[in-house]
């Protein structure tokens, strides 16, 4: 038997035992739903009767994906590297540095720098070189080992 | 073996111990020693699972157990992650009818990004009740993998 469990009124989780929790409902479904789901749990959504595809699926897809990509992280040494294998010399990089307080600031005092913030900051321009967001993820995606 | 709640017995009991030899027990004295290990996995959960603070979720192994009244000692193994705000934890309990909890796992968010925990441990299920219990004793988290991997029989249906 396959279900997936219903809590308050939203999918939540799915396995081979029944929940016996009185807030939850089992919904036996068939293993090509189980395996989709356990693979992907944005695939289905409940309509509050039953089990259909997410109409939002698509959106909601990226979204986590940004989340999950913002979250990754490399060291202040790993960033200044890569701007410079962007075509920046330390001097522009300093003088942007000075001229931007707040990321300064996290290239000094923070452990890691994360993805999301280094690419809220995007694009820079310095001269006729432009770090674009999607640049960002993708040095922060090759650190982490995606690319 | 004999299983007791305080004085109460609550799971079989030998009439005679054995001081012997045991190569001639008959298929009825078979049936109440030890059971081999019976490798077969269920998988109660296998997509994240919200579990709340101090909530307790209960799943029914009686698909995946014989349809006996002997207790078993179940082996499993559980993982998952707290959530994602700095402070959130978990700190995981694996339980069934006896007052044999297992404390799996304790895991803490120090920055903005989840941490993953995983524990594994042997549990017994009593006679009629075929129930495991995942309580989450921390804050906000989830399981995202929740396996029993095998069983073995360890005490009597009586």
């Amino acid at each position: 038997m396959f279900y997936i469990y219903v809590e308050n009124n939203k999918l939540n989780g799915c396995g081979q035992a029944q929940c016996l929790n009185e807030d939850i409902q089992n919904i036996e479904v068939s293993q090509d739903i189980y395996n989709t789901y356990a693979e992907d749990n944005l695939k289905y959504i409940w309509n509050g009767t039953e089990i259909i595809e997410n109409p939002d699926y698509e959106q909601q897809a990226q979204q986590r994906e940004a989340e999950r990509v913002g979250e990754l992280t490399m060291t202040a040494l790993d960033f200044i590297t890569f701007l410079r294998q962007c075509g920046l010399t330390l001097e522009q990089i300093r003088a942007y540095l000075s001229a931007n307080i707040e990321l300064d600031t996290q290239l000094t005092y923070c452990q890691n720098v994360y993805c999301k913030v280094a690419r809220a900051i995007m694009p820079i321009t310095l001269g006729d070189i432009t770090i674009t967001a999607e640049m960002v993820e993708q040095a922060f995606k090759r650190k982490n080992g995606e690319e | 073996m004999s299983i007791y709640k305080g004085t109460t017995l609550i799971a079989g009991a030998l009439p005679n111990a054995a001081n012997q030899d045991l190569s001639n027990l008959s298929q009825t004295g078979q049936a109440v020693i030890d059971g081999q290990i019976v490798q077969t996995t269920l998988d109660i959960i296998t997509s994240t699972t919200s579990i709340n603070s101090n909530e307790t979720k209960t799943y029914d192994l009686s698909s995946y157990l014989p349809d006996d009244n002997y207790t078993y000692e179940v082996y499993y193994s559980v993982a998952g992650e707290t959530g994602a705000t700095s402070g959130n934890n978990v700190d995981i309990v694996v339980s069934a009818l006896l007052p044999s909890t297992n404390r799996v796992a304790r895991a803490r968010t120090r920055a903005s990004s989840s941490v993953t925990w995983c524990g594994s441990g042997t549990i017994p299920i009593t006679g009629a009740n075929r129930n495991i219990s995942v309580t989450n004793l921390g804050s906000a988290g989830s399981i995202n993998f929740f396996r029993v991997l095998a069983y073995r029989r360890i005490g009597t249906n009586q």
